[in-house]
């Protein structure tokens, strides 16, 4: 019975804590919902900026044979690579920029072309398996369509995380503050249920506490009744006694009371 | 008793939030500097273009940046490695660039993961 009492409190406890979990989850997944949104429109931002890094790297050097080495240290020596992918402080950890064909005026720019690549026509992000893809086109004057694409690559997993490590005071305070709420509710409940009845089916008397009671009952009903016929006999007798001797006016000190106490 | 099974819950609940919030980044003292390009290479092969950095304070030596190219399913389809600097000291704060190349991209190519391998460097 008492087993049984507390397998419920625990499953009660265990319902309450997953009820918390849960809020704190819808909390997270609107956190995490925004953080994600506005890092999907940074991410779109700097894959623009690094598509006009593109052009004006094309422009400038297209003509002569390059490498996709020269083209980073060009973006590194304009933009800055750290300043430039610290959005939320979650960094890329991959970004591709490939050209189309055919390229302006003939160029060559070899290590950064791409043949038959799809190009969207504006900007498009992919979701998949825990990582955003940000696509972004880029143009150029001389050409009539887009000279090239830019693709960054991040993961959500780690935004997740970054979003969770910078709310885990907020979660910690939602967690408290209904546990103690909940755990409020729980004395107010037990509270009422001490006001139940003293005895009944489901009161504080238990079957084996008015058995016991019972017992103690018939035991003491023996006794008054025991005690009651001795009274009687008693009685009998000294009637008895008198009427032999046929002196009535005799009282006997010893029947009058319970005895002298000292 | 019972105030005792209502606090444990609690208790693991905080523990729980704080295990959560670990970050799981990598701890290495040698990272990436910034995101790696990813580019076409002249004839048809692949061109990773990045930067390492050397958080510690003491200097490195023999730094080397692994690619790995793999499927939907974690399998390593294709690896690349490259020596930064051919081996140098790479000191405290110090970058250095590295070019890494793939022969051709594997049609099954999913997600591409990088490591990084250093040795510590004497004064």
């Amino acid at each position: 019975m008492r087993l049984n009492k507390k397998a419920v409190l625990l499953f009660r406890i265990f319902m309450v804590e997953m009820g918390i979990v849960a809020l704190i989850g819808v909390v997270f997944y609107f956190q995490f919902d925004t953080a994600k949104k506005e890092f999907v429109s940074k991410t779109r931002a700097i894959a623009e900026t690094i598509g006009d890094q593109a052009t004006s790297f094309y422009e400038q050097r297209g003509e002569k044979p390059t490498t996709s080495g020269e083209f980073y240290l060009f973006l590194d020596e304009r933009l800055g690579r750290e300043k430039l992918f610290n959005t939320f402080g979650v960094s890329p950890k991959f970004f591709s920029v490939t050209f189309t064909e055919p390229r302006p005026e003939g160029g060559v720019a070899a290590g950064h072309f791409m043949k038959d690549s799809y190009l969207p026509e504006g900007h498009s992000v992919e979701s998949y398996d825990g990582k955003i893809s940000v696509s972004v086109p880029f143009l150029a004057a001389q050409t009539e369509g887009p000279l090239g694409i830019v693709k960054i690559d991040s993961d959500t997993r780690t935004l997740m995380k970054k979003v969770f490590a910078d709310n885990f005071l907020l979660y910690v305070a939602i967690l408290v503050v209904l546990n103690n709420q909940a755990f409020i509710l729980h004395l107010f409940s037990r509270r009422k249920r001490e006001e139940i009845p003293f005895a009944g089916d489901e009161g504080y008397l238990k079957e084996h506490s008015i058995s016991a009671l019972r017992i103690m009952h018939k035991v003491l009903g023996d006794i008054i009744e025991d005690h009651s016929s001795e009274e009687k006999e008693e009685k009998k007798s000294a009637e008895g006694k008198s009427e032999d001797s046929g002196t009535g006016n005799v009282i006997s000190i010893s029947n009058a009371g319970p005895g002298v106490k000292k | 008793m019972k105030r005792t099974l209502l606090a444990v819950p609690l208790l693991l609940a905080v523990l729980f939030l704080a295990a959560c919030s670990g970050s799981g980044e990598d701890d290495s003292l040698v990272r990436l500097d910034g995101p790696i390009l990813e580019t076409d290479g002249p004839e048809g092969g692949l061109e990773f273009n990045g930067a390492v950095l050397n958080t510690a304070e003491f200097p490195v030596q023999s730094v080397y940046v692994v690619i790995f190219i793999k499927d939907s399913r974690e399998n390593t389809l294709a690896v690349s490695s490259v020596l930064v600097d051919d081996g140098a000291k790479l000191y405290s704060d110090e970058s250095a660039f590295f070019t890494a190349t793939f022969e051709s991209l594997p049609p099954e190519a999913y997600s591409r993961e990088v490591e990084i391998y250093y040795e510590l460097a004497e004064e």
